[in-house]
């Protein structure tokens, strides 16, 4: 399988193939990162539209040296805060983002817990929260992130620290602290745990 | 919260989730619908690499600043005051640099920063030309309506040129507040070279109302046209 710097590569040289597997492989991600901030489903469809619209117009400025995979998900934080500005409203995190199909059909205790989990997302810092959203859900490793929001790996860390810390009191207030598994921080190379629904499964009280 | 064996809940949690698939393919195919119309002048200025654009922007300016120098009758006077100029054009092309920047996470506090720094230039540049006691009459830095249509049609261009350089469909409040600082500021830049007055005062600093227009103007132009905008994307309708 093509590499998406490949990819993007070929497309640059006019194959519009390429940007088509692009779409493919990283819209469904994206849409998913949408529909978690946004209630609307047709906004951040529209949203992940101007993402991918944004990458064409931006096509020549791709450096084969970079990844593109941060560059994307650069260009789709800057749409989301402006939607937000816009719209003159704070994230409202929702269920869609962070339950899986399998997942959804699963019952009603992980939809507890992802709604617990979306409450406790809706507390935290704006920088904070963008940035575990990127790490827990969207899969980013610090060092893409860091790319993503322009700040230093330490800073990155820093904010995921504090954020994960505030995710585990709002939890365990709410009595689901031990239902679900936060991925600890500040080990830069611990496994992520992408679908944190997998481990309420059975545990949520 | 739900409770558990909540069917409807459930129920509507996966068609939600099932119509996803759905949704990417529609995506695709109205976002493939959006690259046809991307044709044009327009198109395929706001396509090319940044390097590109940050020269043509810049470009534009000088040729304006240059057709007004050769047309200057006081070349030579208002050259003594080269870094007064020469610092109002460092300004100008940070701030172009910074405003077709399109790669990172756009800093709203640094494209902030920026264009106060730029509409704040003129004002800064009168008290050093009044230090150096060229002018004693504040009545100088009023500008006529004359001025400042000039100033418009001088800066013009350069604000074209931005308007088409630019890669956003809905570019921020802040960048929209620094180009229109960038254009007052060649546009003032433009008439100090053309304006009739002698009074160094009112050439450096008189006409420092167009940047604050221009971005009043920018401004306006955004509220306008964001109702179009809001409805007219390209979400494909669904089928069911």
């Amino acid at each position: 399988m093509r590499s998406d710097e490949e990819l993007m590569i070929a497309y640059v040289a006019g194959n519009s193939a390429a940007f088509r597997e692009l779409f493919e492989r990283h819209a469904p991600g994206l849409l998913r990162s949408m529909k978690r901030d946004l209630r609307a489903q047709e906004e951040a469809g529209d949203l992940v539209q101007q993402c991918f619209l944004q990458l064409h117009r931006a096509r020549l400025d791709f450096d084969p040296t970079q990844r593109l995979r941060p560059w994307l998900f650069t260009i789709a934080l800057n749409l989301k805060r402006e939607h937000f500005r816009r719209v003159k409203r704070r994230p409202e995190t929702s269920l869609d983002g962070i339950l899986e199909p399998q997942e959804a059909a699963r019952g009603a205790q992980r939809f507890e817990a992802a709604q617990a989990l979306a409450r406790a997302l809706e507390q935290i810092p704006q920088q904070q929260r963008e940035v575990i959203e990127l790490h827990w859900f969207d899969e980013l490793s610090f060092h893409e992130i860091a790319e993503v929001v322009g700040a230093t790996l330490s800073a990155v860390k820093v904010r995921a620290h504090r954020g994960y810390a505030k995710i585990r009191e709002i939890l365990a207030d709410l009595e689901l602290g031990t239902g679900v598994s936060i991925p600890v921080v500040p080990d830069p190379e611990a496994p992520r745990n992408p679908k944190s629904l997998a481990d309420v499964e059975g545990k949520t009280p | 919260m739900s409770q558990p064996g909540d069917e409807k809940t459930q129920t509507a949690l996966t068609e939600a989730v099932l119509t996803s698939a759905v949704d990417v393919s529609q995506l695709l195919a109205g976002l493939e619908a959006q690259l046809e119309k991307e044709k044009g002048l327009r198109a395929w200025l706001r396509s090319r690499p940044s390097g590109v654009r940050f020269v043509l922007a810049l470009g534009v300016a000088c040729a304006v600043l240059a057709l007004e120098i050769a047309r200057s009758q006081r070349v030579a006077d208002v050259l003594q005051h080269w870094p007064v100029l020469a610092g109002q054009a460092l300004l100008v092309v940070s701030g172009v640099s910074l405003c077709l920047r399109s790669r990172l996470l756009v800093n709203r506090a640094r494209l902030l920063f920026s264009g106060f720094l730029l509409l704040v230039a003129p004002f800064w540049v009168s008290m050093v030309v009044g230090k150096l006691g060229n002018s004693g009459h504040l009545s100088a830095l009023a500008s006529g309506s004359g001025c400042f249509v000039h100033g418009v049609l001088y800066s013009a261009p350069l604000a074209v040129m931005l308007l088409l350089l630019d890669r956003r469909d809905r570019p921020a409040r802040e960048s929209l507040i620094l180009r229109g600082a960038i254009i007052g500021v060649v546009g003032n830049l433009a008439l100090i070279w053309h304006c009739p007055s002698t009074d160094l005062l009112h050439l450096f600093s008189g006409h420092a109302g167009l940047g604050v227009g221009w971005v009043l103007g920018w401004l306006l132009w955004r509220r306008l046209t964001e109702k179009d905008r809001s409805s007219n994307w390209i979400v494909e309708p669904r089928s069911d």
